[in-house]
């Protein structure tokens, strides 16, 4: 029987630091790779204090801690500071423990572009985790930690999630501070739980959430305890895009009607809606994420810290060569993109125009909000692919079809599992609540989980 | 939609990166069939916007702190003499 984090929160200093004992030790021997430090093969980083050991996503900054966000081009870099959801989480009683791998610079939805090597899919090691945050994705599901953190811009939490049968939160914008958060898109990222179920997340998510002077963007409101509150008798207004569904594989259609009808059995009002062409909403997020990607990512210039090219001969070529050979392919396809929409004579054509859409999508959400409490979508078009999976960047990107969305809009999202496909890989779905109502998405989501009662079956190594 | 080398080219400049010439063609097609995807959102018009997003930047004092430099400042960097980045030279 594995220990969930609620379960954690009851045990004595003995019992937990024989806890930290068990995860260390299980995850020396992995082959999975959802720990950057199993794939250079040293220890878990860990800190001299015991508390309840939450692995960390390798894109948030831990004081001492080399942070690397799966770049050669932050080869080296250590962290001088502590990200706020890491000091959140010490005054809460967790521990950072581990340090996951990820997509490089959080770009990417394999875990299969950074620097460290691959990580791979507990349920079959040939299919991706997911990503950026599938080595988070990878080690809860594992067995490997109890709880993780992620960061998600694009669906970076809740596809990895989806992919790797464990519970992916992303919060409303503004809700968890983004200071010590490595920025890809600043108008997007949001940092999140990644745990075995729904109610782990809200205590992760309580944990983690709240106002930060540190951040601009922080929202300054009165949050309540989303674990305290935590209902599963509560009944929604529930939409559902029936397009979406439609464009999935099978058994994960097959799989999303089950839960739709479960739900409606348990008492949930479920109503068909319309949302807006996935099309245009890919677009203005490739288009907003490059562009602001393009501007965070120009501070790495081998100047203060990260990769330096040797003996460059002057200042130009250090900064050329510096980035070019730091940066991987698809860190530099998202740079050019973003500098291309932002340069004179195509702004107004493509950024300009992805903000209106930008505030479309929010509308159509917002309008749908006045008759539906939650909305359920499928968190991506297929379950787990295989690696070296042969797919152009386009159709990479294509993948983002059912998350991007929410990001664009600043909405909650969070991804659940509920099933599995013939192959044995889990299905999901994904609920979705107006900005600053995740308190339906925790309930509706622990009422679903009873009701489709998912049981992963990764048990390996002894459990912790 | 067709991109010209000239395009790449500049884009690198701007971008401070550098391409081999059998990296400029890929680029060239990656980043062409992705603006052709992109194309679907020029025929679509919407009414004057604000801006999108409810939040709003909230400015603070500006208040100076003196912060001394610790041990994993430095870890960072070598290149550090006088407490200025040592760096190649310009010309």
């Amino acid at each position: 029987m594995r220990t969930t984090l609620e379960q954690s929160l009851k045990l004595s200093k003995e019992e937990l630091k024989e806890l930290n004992v068990s995860i260390d030790k299980k995850s020396s021997s992995t082959s999975f790779g959802g720990y950057v430090e199993q794939l250079k093969k040293i220890p878990l980083k860990k800190l001299d204090r015991l508390g309840i050991p939450i692995a960390i996503k390798d894109n948030i900054n831990v004081s001492s801690w080399e942070m690397n966000c799966g770049s050669k081009m932050l080869d080296g870099y250590i962290s001088p500071y502590n990200a706020t959801v890491i000091n959140n989480l010490k005054k809460n009683g967790f521990v950072p423990f581990g340090v996951t791998n990820m997509d490089e610079l959080a770009m990417g939805s394999t875990t299969d572009t950074s620097i460290h090597g691959r990580t791979t899919n507990p349920h079959n090691v040939e299919c991706v985790p997911g990503g950026s945050s599938g080595g988070s994705a990878s080690v809860v599901a594992s067995g490997h930690a109890i709880a993780a953190l992620g960061s998600d811009t694009g669906g970076s939490i809740r596809q990895p999630a989806a992919f790797c049968g464990v519970v992916g939160f992303k919060p409303s914008y503004g809700h968890v501070s983004r200071y010590g958060l490595s920025a890809y898109s600043s108008s997007l990222d949001q940092i999140g739980p990644i745990t075995q179920n729904v109610t782990d997340a809200a205590i992760l998510y309580d944990a983690i959430k709240g106002y930060d002077d540190l951040d601009s963007t922080s929202c300054n409101i009165e949050f309540k305890s989303t674990y305290k509150n935590l209902n599963k008798t509560e009944k929604y207004t529930i939409g559902i895009v029936k397009e979406y569904v439609e464009q999935c594989e099978p058994d994960l259609k097959e799989d999303i009607y089950k839960s739709i009808e479960k739900l409606k059995s348990d008492g949930h009002t479920i109503k068909e809606i319309e949302l807006f062409d996935t099309k245009i909403a890919i677009s203005s997020y490739y288009i907003m994420a490059t562009a602001e990607a393009s501007s965070n990512l120009a501070r790495l210039d081998g100047v203060r810290y990260g990769y330096r090219y040797d003996n460059p001969k002057d200042l130009e070529e250090m900064y050329v060569k510096s980035r070019s050979v730091g940066f991987g392919k698809e860190v530099k396809r998202r740079i050019m993109l973003g500098t291309f929409v932002l340069s004179s004579g195509y702004y107004d054509a493509y950024y300009k125009k992805s903000k209106e859409i930008q505030k479309y999508v929010k509308s159509k959400f917002k309008e749908t909000f006045n008759s539906c409490d939650l909305i359920l979508m499928p968190v991506a078009p297929t379950t787990a692919f295989k690696f070296d999976t042969e797919l152009s960047p386009l159709e990479m990107y294509l993948n983002d079809i059912f998350t991007i969305s929410i990001n664009i809009a600043g909405l909650p999202g969070m991804s659940i599992p509920i099933g599995k496909d013939s192959n044995g890989l889990p299905t999901a779905l994904q609920f979705i609540s107006k900005e600053q109502d995740e308190q339906k998405i925790f309930n509706c989501g622990l009422n679903l989980e009873e009701l489709v009662n998912y049981q992963s079956d990764i048990i390996n190594e002894g459990d912790i | 939609m067709n991109i010209e080398d000239i395009t790449i080219k500049k884009l690198a400049t701007l971008s401070k990166l550098e391409f081999k010439e059998d990296e400029v063609q890929e680029i060239k097609n990656n980043l062409g069939e992705i603006l052709t995807f992109m194309e679907n959102m020029k025929d679509i018009s919407f009414e004057d916007t604000t801006t999108p997003i409810s939040n709003s930047s909230v400015l603070r004092e500006d208040i100076h702190i003196q912060k001394e430099f610790d041990d994993a400042f430095y870890e960072n960097n070598k290149n550090i003499e006088n407490n200025q980045f040592k760096l190649p030279t310009v010309l």
